[in-house]
């Protein structure tokens, strides 16, 4: 298995309001595709409830940073109580939107050797740990960087897309 | 696992639970693997229990495609669905007859190169066939893979399309 650094560990965005599940799932779809992210869904779980629709989604993206570095995203979207709304905004547009309850995770992860060519031995696997700390290590902190940085960018797009939608019911 | 098989990183799994055409998602997965060049649809495992809360079904659903003489691609869906009832719901003003229930999806994919098992013969037909995987093929067998992950995630997609969820690509 490959050698994981939690770089930002379950940074978590909570939003409690209008806005729309779709919208919402297709901008962290876009941004992925932009950033040059591919993207993975291993679990999508959604339940009618009288209260509301229960949503959960998993995504996994990655993308390669060198043949033996990548970051892997990690996104947890938790959506309760949601229901279908119609608000109207400042020009009398009326739009179909929902309302409910979001929690987002969102952990940013620098994984090494993520091929897994140092493991086939113990000695191999010493031989990297060594490879890690001493040689690539001022790379490392590079890529920690752009971890960092595509993980706070995702972050700011979600939070700035829940905020930014403002309409009068 | 054998070196000439790759399975499925991380099979993508839809949990549903609420109200549902059954017909028009078992019709919606064989028109995709039909349409994806899928052939010969078998049903390996077909449960029907029938309960106090409702039906339990578990469908199993495998195909495979052959790419050329040397890869082959199979898939394999996994259907469990229980306390399923016959509900009419209505929707636009129409009266639907549906299921309702719990659903769990899980699809899963493999590619097997060398499936016809030219390179099984002894050690050595092994060694030449991990040779020619890392050495020949090399980048190749990825591309190979990635094909069976697309499908896959196209499949997830659609079942959650068919289903009615908030969110589908």
């Amino acid at each position: 298995m490959a050698e994981q650094e939690f770089v930002l560990d379950k940074e978590r965005i909570e939003y409690d309001g209008i806005f729309s599940v779709a919208g919402l799932y297709r901008l962290i779809d876009e941004w992925m595709l932009d950033k040059g992210y591919s993207r993975k869904e291993p679990m999508h779980t959604e339940a009618v409830k009288p209260e509301g629709k229960f949503v959960e989604i998993q995504l996994d993206s990655s993308k390669g940073l060198s043949d033996y570095a990548s970051s892997l995203l990690k996104i947890r979207l938790q959506l309760t109580g949601i229901k279908d709304v119609v608000v109207e905004s400042g020009e009398g547009v009326k739009q179909r939107l929902n309302q409910g309850k979001v929690i987002i995770t969102l952990s940013g992860i620098l994984e090494t050797d993520y091929e897994g060519k140092w493991e086939g031995k113990p000695a191999f696997l010493f031989l990297r740990t060594l490879y890690d700390k001493y040689i690539y290590k001022p790379m490392t902190g590079g890529f920690q960087g752009v971890v960092r940085t595509d993980a706070d960018h995702l972050k700011n797009a979600i939070a700035g897309y829940l905020n930014l939608h403002r309409y009068t019911t | 696992m054998a070196d000439n098989e790759i399975p499925l990183d991380k099979p993508p799994v839809v949990r549903y639970y609420g109200p549902f055409h059954l017909r028009k998602l078992i019709d919606a997965i064989r028109g995709f693997l039909l349409g994806e060049g899928f052939d010969d649809i078998q049903e390996p495992s077909y449960k029907h229990k029938v309960g106090g809360e409702g039906t339990d079904l578990e469908i199993k659903l495998k195909t495979d495609r052959k790419l050329n003489a040397y890869v082959k691609y199979e898939m394999e869906i996994e259907m469990r669905i229980s306390d399923m009832k016959d509900v009419e719901v209505a929707r636009d003003g129409e009266k639907l007859k549906m299921q309702h229930g719990r659903v769990q999806i899980t699809v899963n994919g493999k590619t097997y190169l060398d499936f016809q098992k030219h390179f099984e013969g002894n050690n050595f037909l092994k060694s030449l066939r991990t040779f020619y995987h890392k050495m020949i093929l090399g980048a190749k067998v990825y591309e190979y893979a990635d094909y069976i992950e697309t499908r896959a995630m196209r499949l997830q997609d659609l079942i959650k399309r068919t289903l009615g969820t908030e969110t589908h690509g």
